[in-house]
């Protein structure tokens, strides 16, 4: 317990001289390189050190009961406040999701050391499924691209605006060719609505809810239309485009979470976490 | 030709067949009632009738206005439940979800202006119904949990715990399948599997909340523990009411993607 409040004093310390955590600096290479050194520091520890007391405690159902609280608190007050505060990019509630991945790949590690198939397939499926998804998410937060296009229907665009409002260049052509309204028949509300695009000379159609994967780890999506165009042809589209090369470390952890849980379910209850 | 006029008489076949069932199952203090496991399948069966009906009177799947939605959410609470009982023969499992599914029966049929009104476009997904009714399956067993947690504390004892741990173990998987589902469908409908919205950071909260709850029954002891296992379980149904609805009161709701 005093190494957690020890920890969380430095973290506050930590957020008085810098202020939040800026995801920019652990874009490509740094974030890479920086989550595999820590999970590489991990594992020698664990290997190391394994049956040492302090060891076994910071990989204890304890030690995660203590630190899922402390997350638990942080979305309490994150979730009370207006989301552009950026308290879950303050250095408190970082690090306490950092400790907890530690906890995480600790607890892994020691069953992987010890691995029997019936014994340990549902913890496994469940805490490398957190990890990963965590892990994809933090470690790959500075590598996350957002951009929006404004398409004139008829004109090709290879350009697109990022979050800081700077024009970012595309490796790709997009032109507007049709775009359908689909409305309530009660109120003439748009009840779906779709864009006939062409990428690259490609036709491809875009709608809410089905985005179109351009290149590996980029999609573009439909955001929005010139809703003033009334019953007339619609002008414009609004695109996202999003670039997010780790997508498929948090997809490949949300699949084992998921593939985890009837295991939970149907497992014998016996043991303990992770000591 | 089945259409939303014909839906009274279904619900009340349904209703019926479900609470005999669910009396069944109360009265069955050991194992399994064979008369709830075949009324509540008679049940399902003519609910199931009604859906199909009205699939092909549609000529398109019902999921894409309000009233549709609601009907796929009472028939997976019950089907969910049904499921349950048999693999844990839950005697009290029947009531629970029979009383949410009837939450939105009694809506369908006291608010038929909700039939027609389409989704809004961000709504109509495969992902929409799974999302919503795993999250409402789930919420009906913390919801036993916490009043089983409520007379734990009141009556000073740990015999409770068992049971809570049950409910908790399989409202979590419910309510993890439910988040997880949430983090799918948001990547295809907004970009990101996770944007730390008000409902999202809500919703992450209660999971914590749960899972806090998971790793102190991992030390089995009945005495303080206990007591403090019960106050984590009263948490986190008050967290959840917060995601539920509890979120929309706040000032941070205003931004939220979620609100609809």
């Amino acid at each position: 317990m005093y190494w957690l409040v020890s920890y969380l004093l430095v973290l506050v310390a930590l957020q008085l001289l810098f202020g939040n955590v800026d995801a920019r600096l652990a874009a490509f290479p740094v974030g890479l390189a920086l989550g595999v050194a820590f999970t590489a520091l991990l594992f020698v520890l664990e290997k190391e050190y394994g049956r040492q007391a302090w060891l076994v405690s910071l990989r204890s159902p304890r030690t995660a009961g203590l630190l899922l609280g402390g997350v638990a608190a942080g979305c309490v007050v994150a979730g009370s406040v207006p989301q552009a505060s950026g308290l879950t990019t303050s250095w408190p509630f970082v690090g306490l999701l950092v400790a907890l991945l530690a906890n995480l790949a600790l607890g892994v590690f020691h069953r992987l050391h010890t691995f029997r198939l019936r014994r340990d397939a549902a913890f496994l499926a469940v805490h490398l499924g957190i990890w990963l998804t965590l892990f994809g998410g933090m470690a790959g937060a500075g590598d996350k691209k957002e951009m929006r296009v404004l398409l004139v229907r008829g004109t090709e665009v290879d350009k697109a605006y990022d979050a800081g409002g700077h024009l970012v260049p595309l490796r790709y052509k997009l032109r507007l060719d049709a775009f359908e309204v689909e409305r309530n028949p009660a109120d003439g509300s748009p009840a779906q609505y779709t864009a006939a695009l062409r990428i690259d000379g490609e036709p491809c159609r875009l709608a809410v809810n089905s985005p179109f994967a351009v290149a590996p780890g980029e999609d573009v999506y439909l955001m929005d239309y010139d809703r003033k165009s009334g019953d007339a042809e619609v002008a414009y589209c609004v695109l996202q485009i999003v670039r997010q090369p780790w997508k498929y470390v948090v997809l490949s952890g949300i699949v084992l979470l998921l593939a985890g849980m009837p295991l939970t379910l149907t497992a014998k209850r016996k043991g303990g976490c992770a000591g | 030709m089945i259409s939303w006029e014909v839906f009274p008489p279904f619900a009340l076949v349904a209703v019926l067949c479900w609470a005999i069932g669910t009396v069944a199952a109360l009265r069955k203090e050991d194992g399994r009632s064979a008369v709830c496991v075949w009324t509540t399948a008679a049940g399902l069966a003519v609910y199931t009738a009604f859906i199909i009906g009205l699939w092909s009177a549609l000529g398109r799947p019902p999921l894409r206005t309000l009233g549709e939605t609601r009907l796929w959410y009472s028939f997976f609470m019950v089907f969910s439940g049904w499921l349950v009982y048999l693999q844990w023969n839950y005697r009290w499992l029947p009531l629970s979800s029979l009383v949410v599914a009837l939450v939105f029966i009694v809506i369908n049929v006291v608010r038929p202006d909700i039939h027609d009104r389409s989704l809004m476009p961000a709504l109509q997904s495969a992902w929409f119904v799974p999302h919503v009714t795993v999250y409402m399956f789930s919420y009906s067993l913390f919801g036993c949990a916490f009043v089983l947690a409520l007379a734990g504390l009141y009556r000073h004892t740990g015999q409770y715990l068992r049971s809570t741990d049950t409910l908790v173990r399989i409202g979590l998987a419910f309510l993890t399948f439910g988040m997880l589902s949430g983090c799918i469908w948001a990547k295809q409908a907004w970009g990101d599997y996770w944007s730390w919205d008000p409902k999202e950071t809500w919703a992450a909260a209660t999971w914590c909340a749960y899972l806090v709850y998971v790793h102190l029954r991992q030390r089995k002891t009945d005495g303080t523990a206990g007591r403090t296992a019960y106050v984590w379980l009263l948490i986190g149904f008050l967290l959840l009411q917060m995601c539920w609805y509890g979120v929309n009161f706040l000032p941070s709701a205003a931004e939220s993607l979620h609100s609809y």
